[in-house]
């Protein structure tokens, strides 16, 4: 095939003036304390990808074009970008362990797997989430159970314990409020 | 600060019931929407439902955790278990809606034809009419003596359609149908929108609207497309003209970027491969890319990249990495 000739359109905000550097900067500062034990709690892998983060955040919010939702509500705003970079990098810690977990089995290693290496706070939150989970109604536990782990649909936990889907979704939701509740001073 | 001030408690329970509905899969095109809508509102719906998102996320580390596996095991047996009458009755039931099922189909038969990702497949159907499916595309077929019935389930398909005024051809796309005589046009469901773009001849397009009633929304020419959402046509259908070369490149597969946003076009590309690429982070999401590509041509779009932006590449087996190059 011919290589396709693009034409190139830069949309790519020219950077931060001094301003708005500023007004990011002193914001930035005010919420890092409070930032970093958010990220240290949801995140396993210590102190070094706690920086990452942060990091990257601060960089996300002086790329923004639009600092309106910034001004409106500047805390919600910046753990806002900090949880969805929370969340990516909690997807490719477990893609590398599914990839590690993988390769252990390939070559037949015979000591078991090491428990994931985190930071305190991390299995802190791990624990907690747990008993969180153990507390929820039993209905409501076998539900959210079945929905997350034996990923099974809505339909069919619906058919399997005959209720309606509409209840399933219920429970589910309950479940969620319930862990929102019990680990509210970690979100 | 405490953190209650920022989220209260209405904004965390509107999250999990936005999350929860999402997990089940079954959301409509206008509930994608609404929760877009209700996440663009406010700062704190973003972070309520990131949160929800987060959690759910850290549950799955304790997938393997020995007490919560145990106590699944458990849950497992008894989620398989039926007692024996109602096992019985299940029996009878089934038998009869196969009975049931063998009656029906003498009249209603339908042929299901699909595509996985990356195919395409062109089927002749008993009429002379053609249809090519588009990749990740399933339609049903159910010819009566009155009425050429399609269901377009998912994906894109071009039809050519044999003529027959006795017998309309009539293609139906979530809760919207689109009728011709002797045409060629193209209808695409994509996400909750529905696109038609005609080719040749003349196409009818009818659809519901939220209150379920069905009505005409416009008739197409060749060179005429029209795109709305599912369930929710506007008032007033805006017919627009169309670039028929673009509509119908991925007959040749070819994919065609005009001016796209480059997170799109990358989307786009992925529809047509399990080898999918990856923007890493959004320095490069808003730039516009046009141009012709070949599809499944991995290197060329990623040698386009690589020329136009700087971007690094990083091929894996599985997935392509497309970095924003260091300054």
């Amino acid at each position: 095939m011919a290589r396709a000739k693009l034409r190139v359109v830069s949309s790519r905000p020219s950077a931060a003036d001094g301003g708005t550097r500023a007004f990011v900067e002193e914001l930035y500062s005010s919420y890092r304390g409070a930032l970093c034990s958010y990220v240290a709690r949801m995140l396993p892998g210590g102190q070094q990808d706690v920086e990452v983060i942060l990091q990257e955040t601060y960089v996300r919010l002086l790329r923004q074009e639009d600092l309106q939702p910034l001004r409106e509500n500047p805390r919600a705003y910046i753990f806002t970008v900090a949880t969805n970079l929370v969340r990516d990098s909690l997807r490719r810690h477990m893609r590398r362990r599914g990839d590690y977990h993988h390769r252990f089995e390939e070559q037949e290693h015979a000591s078991p797997e090491p428990s994931p290496q985190g930071c305190a706070e991390w299995q802190q939150s791990l624990q907690r989430l747990k008993a969180s989970l153990q507390g929820l109604k039993p209905v409501t536990r076998k539900i959210f159970l079945l929905s997350r782990y034996e990923e099974m649909s809505y339909p069919e936990i619906a058919s399997a314990l005959s209720i309606s889907t509409r209840s399933v979704e219920r429970h589910m939701s309950s479940a969620l409020k319930h862990l929102q509740r019990e680990l509210d001073d970690i979100l | 600060m405490k953190r209650a001030e920022v989220i209260d408690e209405s904004i965390r329970a509107a999250a999990a019931d936005w999350f929860a509905r999402q997990r089940s899969g079954a959301m409509s095109a206008r509930e994608c929407e609404a929760l877009e809508h209700w996440l663009q509102e406010d700062a704190r719906h973003q972070l309520a439902f990131a949160q929800c998102r987060q959690l759910w996320l850290m549950t799955d580390m304790l997938a393997d955790d020995p007490e919560l596996s145990g106590e699944l095991e458990a849950l497992r047996k008894q989620a398989r278990r039926t007692p024996r009458w109602r096992a019985l009755v299940q029996i009878a039931a089934v038998f009869l809606v196969a009975v049931a099922a063998m009656l029906v189909q003498r009249h209603f038969s339908v042929d299901y034809y699909q595509t996985g990702i990356g195919g395409q497949q062109l089927v002749h159907l008993d009429d002379g009419s053609t249809l090519m499916l588009n990749t990740g595309s399933r339609v049903g077929v159910r010819y009566t003596g009155a009425q050429r019935s399609i269901y377009l389930e998912r994906g894109e398909a071009f039809f050519m359609v044999a003529k027959n005024p006795q017998r309309p051809f009539v293609v139906h796309a979530a809760g919207s149908e689109v009728r011709a005589l002797g045409t060629a046009f193209n209808v695409a469901l994509r996400s909750g929108d529905i696109r038609v773009a005609v080719t040749q001849g003349l196409v009818e397009v009818n659809a519901e609207d939220t209150a379920g009633k069905r009505r005409s929304l416009a008739k197409l020419h060749p060179g005429q497309g029209l795109r709305y959402v599912a369930g929710d046509p506007p008032a007033e259908a805006e017919v627009s003209a169309v670039n028929l070369e673009k509509v119908t490149a991925w007959q040749a597969s070819k994919i065609y970027f005009d001016n796209e946003r480059l997170e799109n076009a990358i989307a786009e590309y992925n529809r047509y491969t399990t080898r999918k690429m990856v923007l890493v982070g959004d320095t490069l999401a808003g730039e516009r890319i046009s141009g012709v590509f070949n599809i499944g041509d991995a290197d060329a779009l990623a040698f386009a990249l690589e020329e136009s932006f700087g971007a690094r590449i990083d091929k894996g087996d599985r997935r392509i990495l497309i970095l924003p190059g260091r300054d």
